[in-house]
């Protein structure tokens, strides 16, 4: 997979997930974090080859179920 | 299946090994929506958008080659796992006083620590002379010599 760049809406992911998000992945590619006015904006590059078919999913996936334990208390 | 001339159908999208579809907020809350995402990460990549204000479109990626029929069915689950979140809530929070009630009442109610003191007061009234270690044998208990005979 292609470099690539994810967009976080403000209102459906939780900062604390996309920060950790970026710290848990971090070490399988360069990831910058910028924000804008909607969202958190992931620029994903540099990914390991071992895992450049699902890195990006897998970010999102990990992003996403934080959220959803920070804001549903996680036993859903 | 995506054309949305039957509001009573889950109107969806396919694409390459993804299936996605809009929600609108009113109708699914987001911790439901959030409670759904959370099952279903072991079995698909799920992402989340804002299409506009008051929806929140899920897309759901198969994690290996699925069939159109494959992403439909797990669009319906996950649709189905959607409504059972909605329900758990509801019943939640229909219920939240009585659970409040039972526990506020078993920790500060009179009632507990009568039940506390009757059941102190049943083990003093025990006989336990015939077991001074209060070690009961089960093989004793009926035996008398019952081993070899």
């Amino acid at each position: 997979m292609a470099d690539a760049v994810v967009r976080f809406d403000r209102s459906l992911y939780a900062a604390d997930a996309v920060h950790a998000g970026v710290e848990a992945f971090g070490k399988f590619a360069r990831i910058a974090l910028s924000e804008d006015a909607d969202a958190f904006v992931l620029a994903v590059t540099e990914i390991d080859p071992r895992h450049e078919d699902v890195l990006v999913d897998e970010l999102a996936n990990y992003v996403l179920a934080e959220t959803a334990a920070s804001r549903s208390g996680g036993a859903a | 299946m995506s054309d949305g001339a039957d509001d009573l159908e889950l109107v969806y999208d396919l694409g390459a090994r993804a299936v996605s579809f809009d929600l609108h907020e009113e109708l699914y809350a987001k911790e439901a929506v959030y409670g759904a995402a959370y099952l279903f990460v072991d079995r698909a990549y799920v992402f989340l958008t804002r299409p506009s204000d008051g929806h929140v479109r899920v897309r759901l990626r198969s994690r290996g080659a699925a069939t159109e029929d494959q992403l439909v069915a797990l669009a319906g689950e996950f649709a189905n796992e959607l409504l059972n979140q909605m329900v758990r809530r509801q019943v939640s929070e229909a219920t939240s006083q009585i659970r409040e009630y039972t526990l506020a009442r078993a920790f500060f109610g009179n009632d507990g620590r009568a039940s506390i003191d009757a059941l102190l007061a049943e083990l003093d009234a025990e006989d336990l002379d015939d077991d001074p270690l209060e070690i009961e044998v089960p093989w004793e208990r009926s035996g008398q010599g019952s081993v070899g005979g």
